[in-house]
């Protein structure tokens, strides 16, 4: 934690509202990042990872803490302060179906929000949307085509090409790899390590695989049930877990050479005992 | 490494209907082109018509078609094409107004009750339920008793009673459309509700206002005839749709002609504006809208194909030459090429590919499930001796379900959400094994308690969205179990789950089918569950089999550079703050026939 940080989270809480009760998605969550810095937030469903994200974009409403953005509390903004931190903050979602609207063109996808918002002007707007479109690979023709012409991996650019359009200081991905092929899932996360190199943009990357965390954050919170239980160098955290929950994480991800899978399924069948016991969680 | 990026393999999702599309637009233009005239027609009726409306001829009475009257006369005589055509004025305005009231109302209520959720919906929503508790006929009876004759009036009154329904549609398209991710990525940029609901949620729902609209027009137009024929509507000697109807039917005895032109521009028109609400919605969502894999109604294979004789090595499955194509046109598009692999008892096969190398393809046909607009060009599917593409689809089922079994990447396709679990159970064992009544439960209890549920007895009386991902996947696989299969296909199985809940669901597989003695094979892309649970490995690239072996040798020395690449890609080996490396470009396929027979003596001799 430093002066200089970029995001600043501090003791966040949030709690939804469920028809009967309420339910704790994030429970006392503090963490910073500095301009230029990734973190990785790793968890299972459940974990709450998501809704930090959620709470830093206005998506969701923390019921206790502060978030600061460059030193300035945006825990609760209005539409409008909202609208102003959106050339500063971007998001780039997990499901590149459903986060393309497909009954828009790329041209709009990509514009629209600027020219709404008044932050660009239209011709400005579409040039930079051209612009971008070369940059992460797809080329300027893809601007008058629709969603649905277009694979996972082709998608995720173009929400990476709009979450790029203001040129913003951080983006929060939410499991931006985790609906990719292998291959192209490689092809996206060297485009967000180039983008930061250029422009020095910050990331939260939200996932549940450290080991594609690993690829892009240098630093990583573990995360269990709403509450953090494990923090470090992501090289610490992968190598020489601490706490029994990312033990177990690390465990169960299963290892490409069969000759060390069948070791870690021995010693992951041990650990559970019979690998019944989370069935019913 | 700076310069990534051979771009992504187009998903091969054909979209394939031109013979449906086709028929369809035959259909319009006949239905626009009535429409059109029945339109114009009427509009410029005091123009065109030959006669008017109220120009009696007392020497033609209840005359046939002729020269002279087109569509003959009525009881004074009348010429019944010129007052079809200024009876359709008031009628043409009067549902023209109906549906602008309907469509309009209705769509921004449930626009607006849709996506602001909350109060707002809850506030429209109990309105729209008191509206739509109301007879409506009845309220239109009194409106009309105290207006007499104003039929703009109650079309207004029945745009208003109806536009709950419309309301109603509309708003829950609307709050599936809220929970979409571009909507989020919306409201982060701070842009306001009015123009999420104009700019995003309004295109999304389109489709559903235009059909709903025509079909309501169609309503109105019949609804508009029944109140005039009633004698509520437009009164005589006026000429309307509807009160004209109501001559005839008066008169039927005198001349039955009369009926056909007044009852027949009231039918067609309906029927043409519902056809036309059909293809504007096509053409509206078109972009956006694929066609989804269909049970075949036909036989799999086309062509000459299907002399080969099975291959008898002891495998359960041999799957030769297979060759599976879409139509395009009148084309057909390969997506897979000559595709031979053998499944032995008890074995487990990974089918690795990444999107559109046609992994999917080769499973969907073993399963007898290619689609309407897949075809098997060539090639056969040898299962226990018997060609399954040769058999009708009734024979098939003898198989598919019971012999070869199918568990989805999405447990929740397997499930209906409306019944308890063990109901859904109790089905298909029913189907399969002919069990009912209490055995058929107990096996139910037995296939969870198989599939390692906790309290299987209590599990039995939830319902799907009860179930955690991991769990609703462990029924699917009860489910997957209930025929016995002697073959499971699993595509993806684990894919949408945690590590640490498919650690336990692979984990599962492979107990199962040591206990059973079942095959599987596994579709995946992920080289660790390949490493955890299978014995031999097929590599799959732009439909063709690049590489099969063993699991073991085709991590430690894979042959084909495609192979070579992919596990490469693999984040697992990646160095970190380093970039992963990359695909770039195109792979040859050839020379992986060769590859693939060095190879497959080897596999051989390991089982």
């Amino acid at each position: 934690m430093s002066d200089k940080a970029l995001l600043r989270v501090e003791n966040l809480d949030v709690t939804y509202k469920l028809t009967r009760g309420t339910y704790k998605a994030v429970e006392n969550i503090s963490f910073s990042v500095d301009p230029g810095e990734a973190l990785g937030i790793v968890g299972e469903s459940g974990s709450g990872k998501s809704t930090i994200g959620r709470a830093i974009l206005g998506l969701a409403e923390p019921t206790a803490g502060r978030i600061l953005f460059d030193g300035k509390d945006i825990t609760r903004l209005n539409r409008k302060e909202r609208q102003h931190l959106s050339s500063d903050v971007q998001v780039v979602f997990q499901d590149p179906r459903s986060s393309l609207n497909e009954a828009k063109k790329i041209r709009d996808i990509l514009t629209e929000p600027l020219i709404a918002n008044r932050q660009m002007s239209k011709k400005a707007s579409l040039d930079r949307a051209e612009e971008l479109l070369e940059h992460v690979g797809l080329g300027a023709q893809a601007m008058d085509k629709l969603p649905g012409s277009f694979s996972g991996g082709q998608r995720q650019r173009i929400a990476i090409a709009r979450a790029l359009m203001p040129s913003p200081r951080l983006i929060i991905c939410d499991e931006p790899v985790s609906a990719l092929d292998l291959s192209v899932q490689a092809q996206i996360m060297n485009l967000f390590r180039r983008e930061q190199r250029e422009t020095g943009v910050s990331y939260v990357f939200i996932a549940h695989d450290l080991a594609v965390v690993r690829v892009l954050c240098p630093r990583v919170l573990v995360m269990s049930a709403g509450r953090a239980v494990e923090s470090g160098t992501t090289d610490e955290v992968y190598n020489s877990p601490k706490e029994d929950y990312t033990k177990r994480l690390l465990a169960a991800e299963p290892h490409p050479d069969p000759a060390i899978q069948r070791e870690r399924r021995k010693a992951w069948n041990t650990l559970t005992q019979s690998g019944a016991i989370m069935a019913g969680a | 490494m700076t310069a990534i990026i051979a771009p992504d393999a187009t998903a091969t999702a054909v979209a394939v209907k031109p013979g449906r599309r086709k028929r369809a637009s035959v259909f319009t233009v006949i239905a626009g082109v009535w429409l059109a005239v029945v339109v114009i027609a009427c509009a410029f009726a005091s123009l065109i018509a030959p006669y008017g409306p109220l120009d009696q001829d007392l020497t033609q009475v209840f005359a046939g078609p002729s020269s002279a009257h087109w569509l003959g006369t009525d009881s004074l005589g009348r010429d019944l094409l010129s007052r079809l055509m200024h009876g359709g004025q008031s009628t043409l305005a009067a549902v023209a107004l109906a549906i602008g009231v309907y469509v309009i109302l209705g769509s921004t209520l449930g626009l607006v009750s849709g996506y602001l959720s909350g109060t707002t919906d809850r506030i429209i929503s109990g309105a729209n339920a008191i509206v739509m508790a109301t007879p409506h006929i009845i309220i239109l009876f009194v409106v009309l008793s105290i207006y007499r004759g104003n039929v703009f009036l109650a079309m207004l009154v029945l745009g208003l009673l109806s536009c709950p329904v419309m309301a109603i549609m509309v708003r829950s398209a609307a709050m599936a459309a809220r929970n979409e991710l571009f909507v989020d990525a919306a409201r982060v940029s701070g842009l306001s509700p009015f123009y999420i609901i104009t700019r995003h949620i309004l295109p999304r729902t389109m489709g559903l206002i235009v059909v709903q609209g025509a079909v309501f027009g169609a309503t109105a137009i019949v609804v508009e005839s029944a109140l005039s024929f009633l004698g509520f509507g437009t009164q005589p000697p006026a000429p309307s749709w509807g009160n004209m109807v109501a001559e005839a039917a008066a008169n039927i005895s005198l001349n039955s002609w009369m009926l056909y032109p007044t009852g027949g521009v009231i039918a067609l028109s309906a029927l043409a504006l519902g056809l036309i609400g059909d293809s504007v919605r096509n053409s509206v969502t078109g972009g956006w809208t694929e066609p989804k894999l269909t049970l075949r109604s036909r036989k799999l294979r086309t062509g000459s194909a299907g002399s080969t004789p099975a291959p008898t090595d002891g495998s359960l499955l041999s799957v030769t030459g297979l060759n599976v194509g879409y139509r395009v046109g009148g084309d057909i598009k390969p997506v897979v090429k000559d595709v031979t692999f053998h499944v032995g008892r008890g074995e487990t096969i990974g089918l690795v590919g990444e999107s559109g190398s046609g992994k999917s393809t080769v499973a969907f046909g073993v399963l007898g499930v290619v689609g309407d607009s897949a075809v098997v060009t060539a090639g056969s599917v040898v299962f226990d001796g018997q060609d399954l593409l040769g058999l009708a689809p009734r024979q098939l089922d003898a198989y598919r379900g019971k012999r070869i079994a199918y568990v989805a990447q999405e447990p929740m396709v397997a499930l209906d959400p409306n019944f308890q679990i063990g109901k859904q159970l109790v089905e298909i064992i029913t189907a399969n094994t002919g069990l009912k009544g209490e055995p058929a439960k107990a096996k139910a209890v037995e296939l969870l308690r198989l599939v390692e549920i906790r309290n299987p007895e209590e599990a039995v009386k939830r319902f799907p969205h009860q179930l955690s991902g991991g769990m609703a996947q462990r029924v699917s696989i009860a489910i997957a179990l209930a025929g016995e299969p002697e073959l499971l296909v699993a595509d993806e199985p684990t894919t949408a789950l945690d590590v640490t809940v498919q650690a336990g669901i692979l984990g599962l597989l492979m107990k199962l089918r040591d206990q059973t003695g079942m095959s599987v094979i596994i579709i995946t892309h992920d080289w660790g569950v390949v490493a955890d649970v299978c014995d031999r490995v097929v590599v799959m690239y732009k439909g063709q089999i690049v590489e099969q072996n063993t699991a073991e040798n085709i991590y430690r020395r894979p042959q084909h550079p495609y192979t070579q690449a992919l596990l490469r890609s693999n984040p697992h080996g990646a160095k970190a703050g380093e970039d992963l490396p990359v695909l770039t470009g195109e792979f040859s396929v050839e020379g992986i026939a060769e590859a693939a027979e060095e190879t497959s003596p080897d596999a051989l001799a390991e089982r």
